[in-house]
């Protein structure tokens, strides 16, 4: 049984379709991804399973229950980090385990979320006293303090130095390993591919493709990206005639080529002739990745 | 069914504690409240009155100073000139002038006219003076079998029977500090929703009723503390009388506080921001606390404006307040007040939890 099924999920605020007609399923002990830009419809979403909004039409069934009638029982098993990260800065950080861990039946043991999120020097310290990412982090360990079977986790590695974001990372597979399922959102593409099972990419209110990472990647994978440096006066009409080169964007001599060919176009692009010398560098070669998904599918890059 | 209220309590009383300076305030504010009301309108001591008995009578002397001493009343009887010049200087609150030839006058069967005098200059102690010889008149006269008149003129003052303004205001002063003592944890409430926190207690089983019980047994404590304090002092320092008894002086109490809990938690519902919440709720306790006789008598209000102090809850809470302080009355007496209190509570908080919203949106 799926621990989750959403079927065409629509959400309406006065003008904006923020969630435009979308269907999808999220299968038990899944880490799944909804990745796109801000203002793409992925809290909405999230927040709309979660049972915080109620949906103007669709289905939502999570844990084999219907979410849209935001029952008790279904919140008992649910776990919630939001994105804007609300605390009450004059209690102390256990104090707030204290408090929400306390508004549940189920209770997970506090000493190891606090082991777990790295916080245990700041057990005693005031929550407006904390810095962003502790601060981010007591907000993703408030989603487990009941102990819960689906843990939503919106955009929680935003605000976090990469070293964190990567324990964070580890944590999250933990939890996929305890048998929980994981939905979170991001606009960190390197964070849906590194750590989701299965991503959704969400554009404009809809789910423009949903597939793993690898199968996303594999999708467009047949294009390499060539990222270089122009020394030489080159036009961008000599750049597009070089052989296998699908398209070429140059910024301040900063040149982005697709190819098909890859060892075809980097031979003929060194070969360029010029009156001085070398006429590029610091040439790289890259294979693709969810943000060339991402920009093969909108045309546009994720964070514009 | 109230799954999550003592965790939501305890994070209240926390919350409260490192906040020393909202309950100072909260507290001080009932000390000041009672000390500067009670210095400016209780009364100076005992009423200073004097008599001038023009008649020679020692029965007439005799009677007034027996009257006088059951009473615990100052009153001095001495010449026409000294008891003038001690009115003049205010040391007189007012003084009875008895004519010449009064028990004669009785003998015959005819009325004697006496006379009041008081100083215009303290129009409040000058009242309860008048006030307090007109009794001694109406007592010489059933006593001695007189038939004394007092100067027609003078018989129009308004006697207030003694009771000091403060006396009828203290009552109202309660009902001001349960309006506003209990208004906090609709407030919190407020600033609450407008910063998320709500929001991330809505995604757990918590139902917004639970919420609102645990606020108002956080901040309850406080706003009792207040009525105690001004009870307290006011008996202390002020002497004010509480006449009925002090569970039913609590109940009222109580009544009130759910009642005002109620009316501020549907308030809360409808303001989006903590600053919109706490200017609307200026505004209605502006009307209240003048229009509700909180701090001034609303006995001779125009009749216009009367249907609208009986609108106003906080006019049933001072009611019932005051014939419970002034006049010994029990719950049977004032069961119409309360039952109005029970429906501000019930409608309040049905409208809250009715219009409850967890997020700003």
């Amino acid at each position: 049984m799926p621990a989750l099924t959403v079927s065409n999920l629509t959400k309406r605020y006065k003008d904006v379709l923020a969630v435009d007609d979308i269907s999808f399923t999220v299968d038990d002990g899944e880490i799944f991804g909804i990745l796109g830009p801000n203002g793409a419809g992925k809290t909405t979403t999230i927040e709309l399973i979660e049972g915080l909004r109620k949906p103007d039409s669709g289905q939502i069934t999570l844990l084999g229950v219907d979410a849209t009638r935001q029952s008790s029982q279904l919140k008992e098993r649910i776990g919630v980090q939001l994105q804007a990260v609300a605390l009450i800065p004059n209690l102390t950080v256990w104090e707030t385990l204290d408090m929400f861990s306390g508004l549940y039946r189920k209770r997970a043991d506090r000493q190891s979320l606090l082991t777990r999120f790295a916080l245990e020097d700041k057990r005693d310290s005031r929550v407006g006293k904390l810095s962003g990412g502790q601060r981010q982090r007591l907000s993703v360990a408030l989603g487990l303090v009941n102990d819960p079977e689906i843990v939503f986790l919106d955009e929680p590695t935003t605000g976090l130095d990469p070293q964190a974001r990567r324990a964070l990372w580890d944590t999250v597979r933990d939890l996929a390993r305890e048998g929980r399922t994981v939905i979170l959102t991001t606009h960190y593409m390197e964070e849906a591919e590194q750590l989701c099972d299965r991503v959704a990419i969400m554009d404009h209110g809809r789910i423009i493709t949903l597939d793993t990472p690898k199968n996303l990647v594999s999708s467009v994978a047949a294009e390499r990206t060539i990222e270089c440096t122009l020394i030489a006066d080159i036009g961008d009409d000599v750049l597009g005639r070089l052989p296998g080169a699908q398209s070429v964007q140059a910024v301040d001599g900063f040149v982005t080529i697709t190819t098909t060919e890859p060892t075809a176009t980097i031979r003929a692009l060194l070969n360029l002739e010029s009156d001085s010398g070398p006429t590029v560098d610091d040439i790289r070669v890259r294979t693709a990745t969810l943000e060339d998904v991402f920009i093969s599918l909108t045309g546009r890059a994720l964070r514009d | 069914m109230l799954a999550g209220l003592p965790a939501l309590i305890r994070a209240h009383w926390r919350i409260l504690r490192r906040e020393p300076g909202y309950w100072i305030v909260t507290l001080g504010l009932a000390v000041t409240i009672i000390v500067v009301y009670g210095s400016l309108l209780t009364n100076p001591g005992s009423p200073q009155l004097g008599a001038v008995l023009l008649d020679d009578s020692t029965l007439l002397a005799d009677s007034l100073d027996a009257m006088a001493s059951i009473n615990g009343i100052d009153l001095e009887i001495g010449s026409l000139d000294d008891e003038l010049a001690a009115l003049e200087d205010g040391k007189r609150w007012a003084v009875l002038l008895v004519p010449e030839g009064t028990i004669a006058a009785a003998e015959r069967d005819e009325p004697a006219i006496a006379q009041l005098l008081y100083n215009g200059t303290s129009p409040l102690e000058a009242a309860v003076g008048r006030g307090v010889l007109r009794e001694f008149v109406a007592d010489l006269n059933s006593i001695l079998g007189l038939t004394t008149d007092l100067d027609p003129q003078e018989m129009t003052v308004d006697g207030s029977g003694g009771l000091g303004l403060l006396a009828t205001l203290f009552p109202g002063l309660i009902g001001m500090s349960l309006m506003f003592g209990n208004s906090w944890a609709a407030g919190t409430l407020v600033s609450w929703r407008q910063f998320g926190i709500l929001k991330r207690i809505s995604a757990s089983p918590v139902r917004p009723v639970t919420l609102e019980i645990a606020q108002f047994v956080a901040f309850a404590g406080l706003s009792a503390l207040q009525v105690t304090i001004l009870v307290g002092l006011g008996q202390l320092l002020f002497g004010v009388h509480i006449s009925g008894s002090y569970l039913t002086l609590a109940i009222v109490a109580a009544a009130g506080a759910v009642a005002f809990m109620g009316i501020w938690y549907a308030l809360a519902a409808l303001m989006s921001s903590t600053p919109g919440f706490f200017a609307t709720l200026n505004l209605a306790s502006f009307v209240m606390i003048f229009l509700g006789g909180s701090v001034v008598p609303i006995e001779n209000v125009p009749s216009w404006i009367k249907p609208l102090t009986q609108a106003l809850p906080l006019t049933h809470l001072n009611d019932a307040l005051r014939e419970v302080i002034n006049d010994s009355a029990d719950l049977q007496a004032i069961a119409d007040k309360l039952l109005i209190l029970t429906a501000w509570a019930v409608a309040g908080f049905a409208l809250s939890t009715r219009l409850f919203r967890w997020g700003r949106q």
